[in-house]
């Protein structure tokens, strides 16, 4: 059974269409990459999910369950990254984490410690002081914290350093080697490239293409250079010149 | 020196293009304000004697401790006179946002960092806020000094009074830009401002109240448009005290903004905990983290000024007033002493009534910036609501107990009158289900209209106390009147309806949740 999967979702707001039509399945344990353009509908499609926004129409299933029905069963399940953190200014990283992972239940200190280290993170500072990286570091130790069954990550990794980036990675894929299902959107294809098992490519509300990494690679090494880059921008090129 | 202030100009024209709304309406405000009341005077004052008559009439101490003494039974005294205390206090509140804004709030956002890295002297952008203030406000008054001279109030006197509220309005708005350099957070900053320009405010009420007069009311911003003597022999070289008052603290908020860093304070930021209290496990845990400081200022201030108030209130024991509009409404609050308490404890609640807008307020900025990662844990969103409730009710009434308490305290220790406590104490009790009301409406808004949620909620505000205003001049129904949860509990009326915190308390359970239940059915909006 797939972790997550969207049918004809369709999501407006006042005479926008963010939505048109999504089409979408993540399979369970895989790492999957949610690409495209910004503006093309990736946060909003993740927001649905996390019933924060409510569909127009179309079917999505997520865990199982209904994500505006069952949001509090289903976030029990889930972690989620913002891409542009917020964070309390008056707390301290520690505390968020420590706040963050008791309000979603599944929490321990050992893990708390480990993953404090691995991403070097000093706790005791206030959110104000830090800066863009190491609030993401605050929300992404918050999630790998939990023993959760799913994440979702909204370019969660902007604003990292390389050797953060590395560190990163090799939590995604200890976490899909744990059995654990990434939703992971990005606009650093490199990384997609690395870890992701799955990748999906989202333009003006649809989605354009749906494959396995295995499936691309064939189409990633017919490009020049053979990178998912240079793939990526194939895509924008020929459906700008669909439109047009 | 120059390089500290370069592109203070280019940084002006930038301000200026911003919340051009706000900026027009401080301008037009002053002078709006004083020809309605000039109009209206001549209206109701056609004749001389209707004057004199009304200079009788106004020698009263309830009147006095707002307005102080009227130094010309004039349409133009007359007018002076009404309007000074308003104008002020819009000049002042207008100031204290727009240097607040311009100073710790951009540097809040990073704005101040991006102008900073671009070619700008360090002290630019406050140089830049403070002379903007100064020009908008001397506009304003311009405005104003042209509309009373037009209406034929004479030029002298309308300069003297309209530099009155020019120079305190400017001064207060350079206290904020002072106060700014202290808080790391735009609401800390902006809420010491309005904390002192409230102290400022008291005082003044309190040296009238009192009646000698009190050689610091010379340093007291609130003081300055009586004490220039509008219309009565002005007093122009009185304006070298705001000025070398002004020029003082600009020059003090400038070293110290030379001084200290970028987004730093004066005092250093601690180190916190690494690990969180065992106890900050719930929605309510959050939510008491965001609500105390506000709670517990307004707490705090409004019980020194409650037991000030109630304390100062011998001083009105043997007052007597000749004002026969008013002798039926002291006769039935059963005396000088408790007329002026009941009334201000009245602008207590009206004034408390911001304390719930603005935990209202934190509730909406929780949802605006950490919806995302609140609403996607496993929490109920009505819960979330619910948290930020307990201080929004229950917070707006502990403030009013203690204030009815401290007012009560102070007025046994004042006059010895044993009963005033509970007397007192009740009293503030009584008009808790109007700010519940109140809190009502906020929640309303949050589930209907999140975005706009902040201003149409003071705006309504605004309006429920001109309700109030045009209601006592009989131009609005008592029908339309009644949609104000004010009109419920004011002392104005002779007789309170006896429904009234019932009816209040229904209308609030209703309207919050109507509110609780639209949340629950929209878009989370982050």
């Amino acid at each position: 059974m797939p972790a997550i999967e969207i049918h004809g979702l369709t999501k407006h707001f006042g005479k926008t269409v963010a939505l048109n039509g999504v089409n979408l399945k993540v399979p369970e344990g895989s790492i999957y990459g949610f690409i495209g353009p910004n503006g093309a509908g990736k946060s909003t499609t993740i927001r649905v999910l996390l019933g924060l926004l409510k569909k127009n129409a179309g079917e999505v299933k997520l865990l199982g369950g209904d994500p505006w029905r069952d949001n509090v069963e289903l976030h029990r399940r889930l972690a989620y990254v913002p891409s542009d953190v917020q964070l309390w200014d008056n707390m301290t990283g520690g505390e968020i984490i420590d706040f963050l992972g008791r309000l979603r239940g599944s929490y321990s200190k050992e893990r708390r410690a480990a993953f404090i280290e691995r991403f070097d993170l000093d706790p005791t500072k206030k959110c104000k002081t830090y800066s863009k990286g190491n609030r993401q570091k605050v929300a992404l130790i918050s999630a790998f914290v939990s023993d959760v069954e799913l994440l979702i990550l909204d370019e969660p990794s902007t604003g990292l350093d390389p050797l953060m980036e590395g560190v990163f990675q090799q939590c995604l894929k200890e976490a899909r080697d744990a059995g654990k299902t990434v939703l992971l959107s990005s606009h650093i294809l490199s990384e997609v490239e690395a870890v992701c098992d799955q990748i999906g490519v989202i333009r003006a509300g649809k989605i354009i293409e749906e494959g396995s990494m295995e499936e691309l690679k064939t189409l990633i090494h017919q490009q020049t250079p053979p990178t998912l880059e240079a793939l990526f921008l194939n895509y924008y090129k020929r459906d700008a010149e669909r439109g047009a | 020196m120059k390089q500290y202030f370069h592109g203070t100009l280019s940084l002006m024209g930038l301000y200026l293009r911003q919340n051009r709304i706000f900026t027009f309406v401080w301008l037009l405000l002053p002078g709006l304000w004083v020809t309605i009341n000039t109009v209206s005077s001549l209206v109701l004052f056609p004749t001389q004697e209707a004057l004199a008559e009304m200079g009788v009439s106004l020698i009263d101490p309830l009147t006095e401790a707002m307005h102080g003494p009227l130094l010309d039974v004039s349409v133009a005294g007359f007018v002076t006179w009404r309007t000074k205390v308003f104008l002020v206090l819009l000049g002042g509140i207008f100031s204290i946002v727009y240097m607040i804004r311009h100073t710790r709030l951009a540097e809040e956002q990073g704005k101040r960092e991006l102008l900073g890295s671009n070619v700008t002297g360090s002290l630019a952008p406050l140089a830049a806020a403070l002379v903007n203030m100064v020009i908008i406000n001397a506009l304003s008054a311009i405005l104003a000094v042209l509309a009373m001279a037009a209406l034929g109030l004479g030029f002298v006197g309308s300069l003297a009074h309209c530099l009155g509220f020019f120079a305190a309005s400017c001064v207060v708005g350079i206290l904020a830009g002072l106060v700014a350099q202290f808080f790391v957070s735009a609401r800390a900053a902006r809420g010491m401002s309005f904390g002192l320009f409230g102290l400022l405010f008291c005082l003044h009420i309190l040296w009238n109240v009192s009646g000698r007069h009190n050689p610091l009311a010379y340093l007291n911003p609130m003081d300055w448009p009586l004490l220039i003597n509008p219309f009565a022999e002005e007093r122009f070289h009185l304006l070298l005290i705001p000025l070398a008052l002004g020029a003082t603290l600009a020059a003090l908020s400038l070293h110290l903004m030379a001084w200290r860093d970028v987004s730093g304070g004066l005092v250093p930021q601690r180190r916190g905990r690494a690990f969180a209290k065992p106890g900050l496990r719930s929605l309510s845990a959050l939510a008491w983290r965001r609500q105390k400081g506000l709670f517990l200022s307004w707490l705090c201030f409004y019980a020194v000024l409650s037991f000030m108030l109630g304390w100062a209130s011998y001083l009105m024991v043997s007052a007597v007033s000749s004002a026969e509009a008013l002798s039926e409404l002291i006769a039935r609050l059963g005396g000088m002493d408790r007329a002026f308490l009941t009334l201000f404890l009245y602008v207590f609640g009206l004034l408390i009534s911001v304390y719930v807008m603005m935990s209202a307020g934190i509730l909406r900025e929780e949802e605006a910036a950490k919806g995302e990662i609140v609403l996607s844990m496993p929490v109920r969103r009505e819960r979330l609501v619910l948290s930020h409730m307990v201080y929004i009710f229950g917070g707006s009434a502990a403030i009013m107990l203690m204030s009815g308490f401290c007012v009560g305290l102070g007025a046994v220790i004042g006059t010895g009158d044993d009963g005033a406590l509970t007397r007192l104490f009740f009293k503030m009790a009584g008009m808790i289900p109007a700010l519940w009301a109140i809190g009502g409406i906020a929640l309303l808004l949050f589930g209907a209209l999140p975005r706009w949620m902040t201003g149409i909620s003071y705006g309504l505000l605004t309006l429920f106390v001109l309700m109030e205003i045009f209601w006592e001049q009989q131009q609005i129904p008592e029908v339309l009147y009644a949609l104000s949860p004010f009109s419920w509990i004011t002392p104005l009326k002779a007789v309170q309806p006896a429904a009234a915190p019932a009816v209040l308390c229904v209308a609030a359970v209703l309207l919050a949740g109507a509110g609780i239940a639209l949340f629950q059915h929209r878009d989370a909006a982050v």
